[in-house]
């Protein structure tokens, strides 16, 4: 607990909180893709309430439409076409899996 | 007994912790503490009719003397046939005369009849050999649709003879993906009903409905999509309630609203869109598929919608006026 607190900070900056949580790997993706959720849902939400978070459902809940979108945002972004058998929402909700597959398909 | 497809995406999404959004438009079922319901209703019985002699009736009597059983619908029905034709007049729909609204509405009201008569005889696994499909026409239309390898929607309007068109077509090799609303209305039951018979009549719904996703599931999209990607059939009925993503469109002669997300699908699948009608009962009915649609590209989602609305509702509504008295949803336009 006081490595955590060392690590985060006295003051416990959320941002500080959300950057610990950052999963290795495809950092920049992952982080192009959360914005690209809160901006194609129009979420207008500030940056240290979605930042580091790895599943969306941390941000907000994605209903049918929502999860659509989303999906049609990331691939328009990356100019990639998602398989039809991973178009599920585990998949989708689950940020460093999908980013894993964005980053092997957008480097081709 | 409403029909319970629907094209209806639901969309938008939540903060965590809220609870799903509702469907503007749509009263939610008032839902009367268990307790407060009177014991047995009459429409209690009606169900109990329907879900079980009459069931049975379905499955091992003669089809005639089932149809039999829908001329004793217009005597209970004449209030609703006096409705509907309300609707017809103060609908402006165009193209129907008022002088053909009575009989109109009076058919519509025995084809609905015979809708339900016919969701008994597609409740059984043997109906396939008791649906008599007198004719297809268009098939190449469908054919072409598929050829592209991009799946095909099929646009439909409720019409009385979908379920068991869809049914036959799945029969002989074309099966589809349906968007169904699962959405419980049973503030019509007893305590009877909504215990004894609601489970009942679900189990009995999914048994006619064939392969469906419910407009509720959060993955209702991604799965239509999926199936369209893997170049699947998908229907979808344009004329359902609308969604929270919606555009205004007239139809049949006034504001609508229709929900946009089978445009997302269409764009982000490439999919080919086929117009599909289905006319008559399950003894005797017959499919007719149209030309493709002709998809207008466009560079944004509001563009694509504001360029191929209109003939998406432009060509369920000459359906509709072409076979009015087929149509089902007279009572919630």
């Amino acid at each position: 607990m006081d490595d955590y607190l060392s690590r985060t900070g006295a003051a416990g900056n959320p941002n500080d909180l959300a950057r610990m949580r950052e999963p290795p790997g495809q950092p920049d993706i992952l982080s192009r893709i959360r914005a690209i959720f809160v901006e194609s849902l129009q979420l207008n939400l500030p940056e240290d309430q979605w930042r580091g978070v790895t599943r969306l459902s941390e941000i907000a809940g994605v209903d049918s439409m929502a999860a659509l979108a989303f999906v049609a945002a990331v691939e328009k972004e990356f100019h990639i076409v998602i398989e039809p058998e991973l178009l599920e929402l585990d998949f989708i909700e689950d940020l460093p899996r999908l980013s894993a597959y964005v980053e092997a398909r957008y480097k081709v | 007994m409403e029909a319970l497809d629907a094209v209806v995406l639901m969309s938008g999404t939540t903060k965590p912790g809220d609870s799903p959004r509702r469907l503007p438009g749509r009263s939610e079922p008032s839902a009367p503490s268990f307790e407060r319901l009177p014991l047995f209703t009459a429409d209690d019985l009606l169900w109990f009719l329907y879900l079980y002699p009459l069931r049975v009736l379905a499955a091992f009597g003669p089809q005639g003397l089932l149809y039999s059983i829908a001329r004793l619908f217009p005597f209970r029905a004449r209030k609703r046939r006096d409705m509907a034709a309300r609707r017809m007049l103060t609908g402006q729909c165009a193209g129907i005369a008022r002088a053909r609204v009575p009989r109109i509405a009076g058919n519509f009201l025995a084809n609905s009849a015979i809708r339900m008569l016919d969701d008994l005889v597609l409740s059984w696994p043997s109906c396939p050999k008791k649906l008599r499909c007198s004719g297809i026409q268009g098939l190449e239309h469908f054919d072409r649709g598929r050829s592209a390898g991009k799946g095909v929607i099929l646009l439909t309007a409720h019409f009385c003879a979908i379920r068991i068109a869809k049914r036959y077509l799945a029969a002989v090799g074309h099966p589809m993906l349906t968007v169904r609303d699962q959405t419980e209305r049973g503030d019509w039951w007893g305590r009877f009903g909504r215990r004894i018979l609601e489970p009942r009549r679900m189990e009995f719904l999914d048994a006619i409905m064939g392969e469906s996703v419910d407009i509720r599931d959060r993955e209702c999209a991604l799965k239509l999509l999926r199936r369209l990607r893997s170049g699947g059939v998908v229907n979808i009925h344009f004329d359902g309630q609308s969604g929270t993503n919606t555009a205004p469109w007239s139809f049949l002669g006034a504001p609508r609203h229709f929900s946009t997300g089978i445009f997302d699908l269409v764009r982000m699948s490439g999919c080919a869109v086929v117009p599909m009608l289905c006319l008559g009962r399950s003894s005797a009915f017959r499919i007719v598929f149209g030309p493709m649609l002709d998809i207008v590209p466009a560079p944004g989602r509001d563009e694509f919608i504001r360029a191929n609305l209109p003939a998406f509702v432009e060509t369920i509504e000459k359906q509709i006026l072409d076979h009015p008295e087929e149509w089902e949803q007279w009572m919630t336009i």
